[in-house]
């Protein structure tokens, strides 16, 4: 079938089998950024934003973005031109071996869009479907506080 | 099963008339769907056609198949008692992301062991509204939902529609509480509870647990004993020792130890429904 939705800010038109899972489509689509962990929708790894919202790709089907807006880690920064949540993560020496982290960026992102001030608790309500076994978090709450700051000082 | 069809309807009844053809069954939130694999090569999304709705009525608080658990909030359903128990159930559900993707119609149907929402419906007597082609929309009380397997119960034609509370009236407390070892882990106990009180005597008790059985059940004999006396915590721990449901084996904990975790799960529950119920009075 045929499935049109606006990726990252750009329409895209991709012919898939219907039962095709949104992390497949995006890592066959050369889109390895949202990463594939546990596939059963515990590790958080592969979290994208749905219509602005952080969903788990490997619980998804492509077609469910038929006409929607999906938003992964490729379309938040670059290594020259990191995002505020990026910056900050390395910042707050949240980043160890990495393989949690672009779930952990598009879970704080869906957070910061609707909420640019949250408290510590709506910080780890919303981190709470992304798996990290190395940080012990901490240091993540750390980053996106100091991200949610620098965010606010930019408008 | 190998999906051939994924078919977006724009109106209920386009979704009917696509659900009574054979090989075809509903995708919601697609969570079980997309995990475990559809029941049917030809997919019916259901959350293009205003399922998505939540309604005040007479009464009566209307919720359509299609709202996410992530909006089942006290700003999105208004302030009442039956609101603030699904609020507590959906607020625990899963994870964020889950959460975000998870429908209500979804969640009742699929009823799974763990499921939240239908332990919630038990103990505010509500009906889950089905419709399908060609008949009128059918109110199940949640008490029946859960005796038998929707899957069982229901044509497969039948989509559920919405979660329907009545609205009582009088000095109403509710509390939701489960229990589970991390927030990632299925909840190994959950306890909805519904209470009103009338002149400092309890006169109506609905006790739901979920979780320890494998579809939720009403805890009769605690409901019964809490009823046509005051909500001491007395009277509640003495209520709680007519606890009589056989806790299904679980991998993670002893059947000893979950029994012993319900009754105080159990208890903490209807202390708390309690003290809302009369404003700490109790
Ligand atoms: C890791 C994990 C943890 C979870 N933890 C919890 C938890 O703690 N508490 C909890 O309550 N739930 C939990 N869930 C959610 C639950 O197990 C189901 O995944 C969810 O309720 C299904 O909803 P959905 O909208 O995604 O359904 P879908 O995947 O879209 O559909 C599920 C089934 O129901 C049918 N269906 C869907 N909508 C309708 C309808 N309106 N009418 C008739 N049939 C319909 C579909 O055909 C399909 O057979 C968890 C899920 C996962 C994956």
């Amino acid at each position: 079938m045929i499935v049109e939705f606006t990726l990252n800010g750009e329409a895209v038109r991709w012919e898939m089998p219907p039962d095709t899972k949104l992390l497949d489509a995006l890592r066959v689509q050369g889109l390895i950024g949202t990463k594939q962990g546990c596939r059963e929708a515990t590790c958080g790894a592969c979290t994208v934003l749905l219509n602005g919202r952080a969903v788990f790709s490997c619980a998804l089907l492509l077609a469910q973005a038929q006409g929607g807006t999906v938003e992964t880690v490729e379309g938040l920064g670059s290594v020259s031109d990191p995002h505020p949540l990026q910056r900050a993560l390395v910042d707050a020496s949240a980043v160890q071996c990495g393989f949690c982290i672009p779930g952990v960026l598009m879970s704080a992102k869906g957070l910061l869009d609707q909420d640019p001030n949250p408290s510590e608790g709506a910080i780890r309500r919303a981190l709470n479907g992304n798996l990290c076994r190395c940080t012990g978090y901490v240091k993540i709450i750390e980053g996106v506080t100091l991200a949610a700051e620098e965010m606010r000082r930019r408008v | 099963m190998r999906v051939t069809e994924y078919l977006y309807p724009e109106s209920l009844e386009a979704a009917l008339r696509l659900l009574a053809a054979p090989d075809t069954s509903p995708i919601a939130g697609g969570t079980v769907v997309s995990l475990e694999g559809a029941r049917a090569p030809r997919l019916v999304d259901i959350t293009r056609i205003g399922l998505d709705q939540v309604t005040l009525g007479q009464g009566e608080l209307l919720i359509g198949a299609a709202v996410r658990a992530a909006d089942l909030t006290l700003e999105t359903l208004g302030a009442s008692p039956e609101a603030m128990l699904i609020a507590e159930a959906a607020a625990g559900m899963a994870t964020t992301p889950l959460r975000n993707a998870i429908t209500v119609g979804g969640n009742l149907a699929y009823l799974c062991g763990w499921a939240d929402l239908p332990v919630a419906a038990l103990a505010l007597d509500a009906s889950i509204e089905v419709q399908q082609e060609g008949a009128a929309p059918q109110l199940r009380p949640a008490t029946a939902w859960v005796a038998q397997h929707p899957r069982a119960a229901l044509p497969k034609e039948a989509l559920v529609t919405a979660l329907r509370l009545p609205l009582k009236p009088g000095a109403r407390g509710v509390a939701y509480h489960r229990f589970r070892a991390s927030a990632t882990e299925n909840a190994l106990v959950s306890v909805a509870v519904a209470v009103t009180v009338a002149e400092g005597i309890c006169v109506e008790a609905r006790v739901a647990l979920g979780a320890v059985t494998p579809r939720p059940v009403r805890a009769e004999a605690v409901e019964a004993a809490l009823i046509g006396g005051p909500l001491t915590s007395a009277r509640i721990a003495q209520a709680v020792e007519a606890l009589d449901v056989r806790v299904s084996p679980n991998f993670r904990m002893s059947p000893k130890a979950r029994t012993r975790i319900l009754a105080a799960t159990t208890r903490r529950a209807i202390l708390e429904a309690s003290q809302r119920a009369t404003g700490g009075q109790a």
